[in-house]
């Protein structure tokens, strides 16, 4: 029975602080805020805290370092937490897993009697034929086997998942004697330490050591109790201005570069220190034996946490298993707490006896050596334990108890030392798997080097620290021969079929050795077919044990036991810390009006990482608006680059592939860009706007690719020209429509007359007072006006233009319907109606090429394509009257045949039919010739090729 | 003639929350966010935002953007990169060995620009095309470490320092003062950036103020 204890005989019990209350599968309890949910959970006598996966055994609390699957819990709605490492806190509701309806009955438990009927590995053998049963065999098999339920609807779904960055100099993970050591010799080198522990307090197992300390670097420390020491330790620490403490902070992945990956709370921090000390200790080894998992068996160390730092104690009749003098260590505490300890068992003989060891034959409890542990006997709980010598199958003695304790040695946690690129070997010698090379600036120190005294852990730790802030060699690690701890066998063979090698999956010897039998003789197929060490714990429990009986099973040295590789995360984390916060993920641009469209309930598109209006009333109303009043589009997200120095013309010359000598101020020209390949990737207008100064006009998507060029080409052959990117000062906005200039001539001071400001110049002036340059360019195939003017004044000038166009009915429209007016003229977009393997020429922007230029970027490929002849062309269509109409990217079909692709589809609003773009082959792309398009649903359309625009074919509204 | 306002990309964030504008140099900025005495708290005590968007902006690139800059701002030829040399009223933040940002006080920007020489190096008036905040308060360290991966320990990144760096996945400039961080930052990605920064500084206590709060100065005298 497990109880609170007020009282300890051998050392002081620390504040347990306020009571609270938490819910567990809906019952009210009560613990204490230094409670874990597991001690609390044990102190109300709940131990079964949950049920195994796939036989839904009983299982309760075994080592208090959330490795072990028994207590995973859902809390607060947030499934597969550890209750043995979560602080407990007012109003927490808790609830068990894969259990129903209840841990203590569970329906599935006839699992115990099923599954062992099954074949090995059935999943990979049964329910596969016929194939319609495998869904609903896997839909059960889930049901019954698995961890805790994702509630989608729940409150975790509401919390913050943040990234922080830290930069250490040294980085110290473990707080225990050596991380303590480390961190205080890398404060002592004046740098700037983060000290980080997984727990609420820093102090590791130390904080429940009742050794007195000797062979202190801190000399002061000798011969007080290390639990006492380590306070000690900490409290010097407490005020160092350049160390920074993270507790209940989980480090669960180490990467190149020092990259230290922790979370706390739902926090992730991403550390990068310059070194990283690795103190992770180390835990109690897992025995295999019969019945190894039932609630009641519990390793020593979590013995000692619940009664030294949470004030409970597990059971009353406690049978302590040992290999060391740890175990009777164990035995003191729970003797100090007032339990009756029927047995040590130790399997050693002719050991000279420990500090404790005597104090145990003082206290007078019984000791048994040269035996270990059989079986545990109960089926819900521990009610008792069978004892003999570890080689042999005969038992000696039986002891009722309803506490096993197991202090069978320690099992260094290796697995950020190892994290995927160290594999740990075999120490015959020091009877432990290590890792015996770290990369440079990653050192580590303690327990997890083997068992040693305070003292040894304390000035390893403190070498390692020193070490990492000189920036020096990893030191050699010591131990002497009485620190080291003999292994047990791995697996205690005497009879039964309970033998859990794995307890997060499930997985027992028996099991091990069927799969072995079967072919799957390497520990990382064995592991791939059996699951061993695949379950939430990922091996950390049980990867030393699994090494060594794949070993022994396959007829390995020991030495050749080969663990499974251990890679991150080191404990499990969830997708929402890794993914952080949606604001950090995908940034928005905005153009200088955006706020302006919000205004008029606008439908945005996006394009790239821009919101730019796709429509606000619908597409077709506004381009009968543009046809027969006034629209206005905001363009602001086109690039806008200024040319201009000596050299400008000639570095125009080289850019483009017209001629623009004879480009006067004032005047605009349509141009396409050409990649050094000959590809046509760009259009956009290029103006003259004043004496040697040149702007030229780009697509969105280009800008950034165009002015990178441009610098690029300026580097490696200079000329004494100034680019300037202006895409971001200056706002823009195309005002179109036939009643444009009765408009928009009140409103400017520049003159809007056909004969002042013909179709295809450019003008600087003012509208309102704010200095504007006007392109008069036709892409909607109507008289318009496309203004460029600060971005600061864009949502003003925006706003203004539309309050004063209102007695004209003014309106906005989006890129939707620029695309359709576009169509409707025969306008390609680069991007969109070209791909990589378009020419200038086959695009129909061949006159935009004057090759007899000396040279110019692509000239030579253009050679080439002009020799080559036209293959393909792009060409306008229309569709026949009520077609249906085709989606964009569909194919050209002759004689079953694909043979060209539509680019761009629309219906016309303003033509009442299907209009559009398409690549032909030339021998197709003739005037009025008709051809199939067939739309994604099979269904044809007919179309005849054009050989102008639809709408306006000689462009005399625009010029108007 | 009606005079139009230049408007900060933070337009639509004033209207949401309610911000109390001011006018300056032309510009309708923010001057509060409604409780000034608030955000005076939370300056010293936790974390503000304040939109100083309206201030000169000029960008120096190539040619011999060094002497150019020295035209304007003495001694910011001999800065060294990533350092900074200026008044209150302006400074010259040196980017790399051939790029500078200088940055003045409202409305300045035209005078300090007539100052320089447009043949020696490429001068961008990019007073518009840039947005800027003012991050202030003892906890606004803690706004950065949850927004950038880039170390900004105080010795390694000191007073008058100028960084280049990623913040929320954007491109901005930060210099360092004694009291603030200074921002540049594209004006399309402002509202973007300014969503980023006071989602994570919820937790930190980051509030938007207004000017009333934290003045236009670049501190370099003190």
């Amino acid at each position: 029975m497990a109880r609170r204890i007020q009282e300890h005989r051998y050392l002081t019990l620390p504040e347990r602080g306020q009571k609270v209350s938490f819910k567990y599968n809906g019952k009210t309890l009560t613990g204490y805020e230094t409670d874990t949910i597991a001690s609390a959970l044990m102190a109300e006598e709940v131990k079964i805290t949950g049920r195994s996966f796939k036989y839904h055994r009983p299982r309760g609390q075994f080592d208090a370092e959330g490795h072990g699957p028994e207590v995973m819990v859902t809390v607060d709605d947030e499934p597969n937490l550890w209750a043995d490492l979560i602080p407990l806190h007012e109003g927490m509701e808790v609830k068990s897993q894969n259990a129903w309806p209840s841990p203590e009955f569970d329906l599935a438990a006839v699992n115990q009697v099923t599954v062992p009927m099954l074949p090995n590995g059935f999943y990979y053998k049964m329910f596969h034929k016929p194939k319609w049963v495998w869904p609903l065999a896997e839909a059960q098999i889930r049901k019954v086997a698995g961890l805790g339920k994702i509630d989608i609807k729940g409150r975790h779904n509401k919390r913050r998942y943040e990234k922080r960055y830290r930069f250490p100099d040294v980085c110290v993970i473990g707080g225990g004697p050596a991380g303590l050591g480390a961190a205080l010799a890398a404060l002592e080198e004046g740098k700037q330490v983060l000290l980080i522990d997984n727990r609420a307090e820093l102090g590791g197992h130390a904080l429940f050591d009742l050794s007195p300390v000797s062979g202190s670097p801190v000399s002061e420390l000798n011969g007080q109790p290390a639990y006492q020491a380590v306070q000690t330790l900490i409290e010097e620490l407490a005020d160092s201005p350049n160390l920074e403490v993270m507790v209940n902070t989980t480090v669960f992945a180490l990467y190149e570069d020092n990259l230290v990956a922790a979370q706390c709370g739902n926090d992730m921090f991403k550390i990068r220190a310059e070194s990283v000390v690795l103190c992770p200790g180390a835990t109690d080894r897992l025995l295999v034996f019969e019945n190894n998992d039932i609630p009641g068996v519990m390793s020593a160390r979590a013995v000692e946490r619940d009664i030294a730092r949470h004030g409970v104690l597990p059971g009353e009749d406690a049978v302590v298993v040992t290999t060391h003098d740890g175990g009777y260590h164990t035995a003191m505490m729970l003797h100090g707490a007032g339990a009756k300890v029927v047995a040590v068992v130790d399997s050693r003989t002719g050991n000279t006896p420990g500090h404790f060891e005597n104090q145990a034959r003082e206290a007078g409890i019984e000791i048994h050596k040269g035996h270990t542990v059989h079986r545990a006997r109960g089926g819900r709980y521990v009610t008792g334990v069978d004892i003999g010598a570890p080689t042999e199958n005969d038992t000696a003695r039986s002891f009722n108890c309803d506490l096993l304790v197991m202090a069978v040695g320690f099992k260094p946690t290796l697995n950020l030392l190892s994290m995927g690129r160290k594999t740990p070997v075999w120490n015959t010698e020091r009877q432990i798997l290590e890792v015996t090379e770290l990369p440079e600036h990653i050192y580590s120190a303690g327990e997890v080097h083997g068992n040693a005294s305070f003292g040894r852990l304390l000035e390893e730790g403190s070498t390692a620290g020193k070490a990492a802030a000189q920036g020096a060699a990893n030191p050699a690690t010591t131990r002497s021969t009485d620190e080291i701890i003999a292994a047990l066998p791995a697996d205690i063979e005497c009879g039964g079929k309970n033998h859990f090698i794995c307890k997060c999956m499930d997985v027992t010897r028996n099991e091990a050795r069927v799969s072995i039998g079967e072919g799957y003789d390497q520990v990382e197929s064995l592991k791939r077919y059996t699951s061993l060490g695949m379950g939430p714990c990922q091996g950390k429990s049980c990867h030393e044990a699994i090494a060594r009986l794949a070993a022994i099973d396959t007829g390995l040295t020991p030495e050749e036991a080969m663990p499974t590789t251990m890679r991150p995360p080191f404990m499990p984390t969830t997708f929402g810390t890794l993914a952080g916060r949606a604001p950090h993920l995908g940034p928005v641009r905005r153009t200088a009006m955006h706020h302006a469209h919000l205004d008029r309930d606008v439908t945005f598109l996006d394009a790239g990482q821009w919101k730019r209006p796709d429509h606000y009333l619908s597409p077709e109303e506004e381009v009968k608006h543009v046809r027969t009043k006034i629209g206005m589009i905001d363009v602001s997200t086109l690039g806008k680059i200024e040319i201009s120095g000596p050299d400008a013309l000639d570095f125009l010359h080289f850019l483009l592939p017209g001629k623009f000598k004879q480009l006067a101020v004032g005047k605009t020209r349509y141009s396409v860009m050409i990649a050094e390949d000959g590809i046509l990737f760009e259009d956009g207008t290029l103006s003259h706007i004043s004496e040697g100064r040149y702007y030229l006009s780009t697509t969105t998507g280009n800008q950034d690719a165009i002015m990178s060029m441009m610098m690029w080409w300026l580097t490696v052959e200079p000329r004494d020209v100034q680019v300037k990117n202006l895409s971001g000062a200056n706002a823009a906005m195309n005002v179109t429509g036939p009643g444009t200039r009765e408009f928009m001539q009140p409103l400017t001071d520049v003159d809007l007359s056909n004969e002042a400001f013909p179709y295809m110049a450019c003008r600087e002036g003012l509208i309102a007072g704010v200095p504007v340059v006007m392109f008069r360019i036709g892409f909607t195939g109507e008289l318009g006006y496309e203004i460029h003017y600060p971005a600061e004044y864009g949502e003003s000038l925006w706003n203004h233009l539309l309050e004063e166009g209102k007695s004209q009915d003014v309106r906005p429209f989006g890129v939707e319907t620029q695309r359709i007016l576009r169509l409707e003229k025969g306008h390609l977009i680069p991007g969109t109606d070209t791909d990589a393997l378009s020419n200038p020429y086959e695009a129909g922007v061949g006159f935009t090429i004057k090759d007899d230029k000396p040279d110019f970027l692509g000239k030579a490929f253009l050679k080439d394509f002009k020799d080559r002849g036209i293959e393909n062309r792009l060409i306008p269509y229309v569709l026949d009257k009520g077609a249906v109409i085709p989606e964009d990217g569909v194919a050209v079909i002759e004689q079953g045949k694909a043979v060209g692709r539509v680019t761009s589809s629309r219906t016309s609003p303003t033509l009442g039919q299907g209009i559009g773009l398409a690549w032909l082959p030339d021998s197709m792309a003739k005037t009025d010739q008709r051809f199939t398009i067939r739309n994604r649903k099979g269904v044809d359309s007919k179309a005849t090729v054009i050989d102008h625009a639809s709408y306006d074919p000689h462009g005399e509204r625009l010029k108007s | 003639m009606t005079t139009l306002l230049k408007r900060s990309a933070l337009s639509g964030v004033y209207r949401m929350n309610g911000a109390k504008t001011t006018t300056v140099a032309g510009w309708d900025i923010a001057e509060s966010f409604g409780d000034a005495s608030r955000e005076q708290k939370q300056l010293a005590e936790g974390a503000v935002l304040v939109d100083w968007s309206h201030i000169g902006k000029l960008t120096l690139s190539r040619g011999d953007a060094a002497a150019v800059a020295e035209q304007a701002v003495a001694g910011a030829s001999k800065a060294e990169v990533l350092g900074t040399v200026g008044s209150p009223d302006q400074v010259a933040l040196r980017l790399t060995p051939n790029d500078y940002q200088l940055l003045c006080q409202p409305g300045q920007e035209q005078s300090l620009l007539e100052k320089l020489d447009p043949a020696k190096s490429t001068v961008t008036d990019s007073t518009g095309a840039l947005a800027c905040f003012a991050l202030g308060g003892p906890r606004r360290d803690e706004v950065l470490e949850r927004s950038t991966a880039v170390d900004l320990r105080r010795d390694k990144v000191g007073t008058g320092s100028v960084i280049q760096l990623t913040i929320h996945t954007i491109h901005c400039t930060l210099y360092r003062t004694e009291t603030l961080e200074i921002i540049t930052h594209a004006r399309s990605l402002s509202e973007s950036l300014y969503d980023g920064l006071m989602d994570v500084g919820v937790g930190v206590g980051l509030v938007p103020a207004g000017l009333a709060t934290i003045p236009v100065s670049f501190e370099k005298e003190k």
